[in-house]
């Protein structure tokens, strides 16, 4: 288990131990992708869970998300950025083509009301960590304005195209690109994440 | 991919990092993404932002009979496993097809999508046109070279205009630095072929010269080499 503290940047902190066994798994290593698996799993079905809602069919993607990570593990390249990002990226991706087909999104909305209640936290120092995450990344969404945090969080936990959420809030496709830009762009800034 | 201009692709880089963008919008960046040091730059720029987003919303705990599933599914393959087990699932044909793609990257060629992120992989179907284009050419030669450790083979077909190359125990690109492929003329003049990621089949850019070069350049690309080849490989 990870030892290291970690605030946001610090995700490179657990990125480095999950660069090793993402690169571990792409040896073939099984042990090593189980222990991935029991480390980040946690985060990466959380964010699926967000996105897609439905539980039956999060486990689904959650799974297909670790198949591919086994599967394509020897794509990963450290240089170009942190595993947890990678692994992260594609839940993401995942989570995101499943809620656009159609039929996910029709399960979806019958169960919108199913966010409102708190999923189960894992009380494992790393999910501690993750709040502190968390806290972190909150205070800087603060900082948005609420047009921005709602065109931001409708495309990235909506899994809305830009077109979708100009749609959505009755607004120009172009506004709608500019809110979620400045908002990213805020949110970057705020938490640092330059390089 | 006419319906975008430079400017309007610049712009998608946000919605591109967020996955808001629809599949010819991710296509048309993807590609631009490709030639594009200003969106590179923005790019991974957000990187710790949309890692941040992820990792705001609480974790989620999968049923315990997700991992065993999972082990057991494994355990059953090699990882990029060039032929898989046929599964009854839904998702079948979509695995078949990742199974055929990597198939052919044992010995060839992927899109050449996967170049500038790591988890910026090209669509299945993007990957297999890009292999089948070159790997299925009636005239496509191979021609490989060493670095070190390394292979390098780059599978060229005169009559597509395009090669793919393939390469086995390269290690990363120093960090804040990136693999660039070069065609040469037979002058010896430079030209990119794209940036490459070590040990992943891709589709190199351009018509093929006389010689296939690879350099250590600083994130992003260069114009021109700034290094010198790790490996060279004359082509005919």
């Amino acid at each position: 288990m990870p030892t290291e503290p970690s605030h946001l940047r610090g995700g490179r902190a657990i990125g480095s131990r999950m660069n090793e066994l993402i690169m571990r798994t792409a040896a073939g290593d099984q042990q090593a992708f189980s222990t991935l698996y029991d480390e980040v799993a946690p985060r990466v079905h959380g964010l699926i869970v967000r996105v897609v809602v439905d539980r039956a069919q999060a486990d689904e993607v959650t799974q297909e998300v670790f198949l591919e990570t086994w599967r394509k593990a020897h794509g990963f390249d450290p240089a170009r950025g942190s595993g947890l990002s990678w692994l992260l990226s594609i839940a993401h991706r995942r989570a995101v083509d499943r809620v656009r087909s159609s039929s996910a999104a029709r399960t979806r909305d019958e169960n919108f009301g199913a966010r409102a209640s708190d999923p189960p936290f894992d009380s494992t120092a790393e999910h501690v960590m993750a709040r502190h995450d968390a806290d972190a990344v909150r205070a800087a969404l603060g900082t948005l304005s609420d047009l921005q945090r709602e065109a931001l969080e409708m495309a990235y936990f909506g899994g809305c195209t830009h077109t979708e959420v100009a749609a959505a809030l009755d607004v120009p496709l172009g506004t709608a690109k500019a809110r979620i830009r400045d908002g990213l762009r805020r949110l970057r800034d705020e938490i640092g994440g330059e390089r | 991919m006419s319906r975008f201009d430079d400017e309007e692709l610049h712009e998608l880089a946000a919605a591109y990092v967020l996955d808001a963008v629809d599949d010819m919008e991710r296509k048309a960046f993807e590609h631009h993404l490709l030639e594009c040091a200003r969106c590179q730059d923005e790019v991974a720029s957000y990187d710790d932002a949309v890692t941040g987003l992820a990792l705001s919303v609480p974790p989620v705990v999968p049923p315990p009979a997700l991992k065993d599933a999972l082990m057991a599914e494994l355990a059953s393959e090699e990882p990029s496993d060039p032929i898989e087990p046929a599964a009854s699932s839904k998702g079948v044909s979509r695995r078949l097809l990742m199974a055929a793609a990597a198939a052919v990257a044992v010995l060839a060629v992927g899109g050449g999508l996967a170049v500038t992120q790591p988890w910026n992989e090209p669509t299945v179907v993007a990957t297999i046109d890009g292999r089948s284009l070159v790997r299925n050419a009636p005239d496509a030669q191979q021609y490989e070279g060493n670095a070190g450790s390394a292979r390098v083979v780059v599978t060229v077909s005169q009559r597509t205009g395009r090669a793919i190359v393939d390469s086995e125990g390269m290690s990363a690109a120093p960090t804040g630095h990136t693999y660039q492929a070069w065609f040469l003329n037979s002058r010896g003049e430079p030209r990119s072929a794209g940036l490459m990621s070590p040990d992943q089949a891709q589709l190199l850019q351009g018509r093929p010269g006389a010689v296939f070069a690879i350099t250590v350049e600083p994130a992003g690309g260069s114009s021109a080499p700034t290094t010198k080849p790790m490996v060279t490989v004359k082509l005919g």
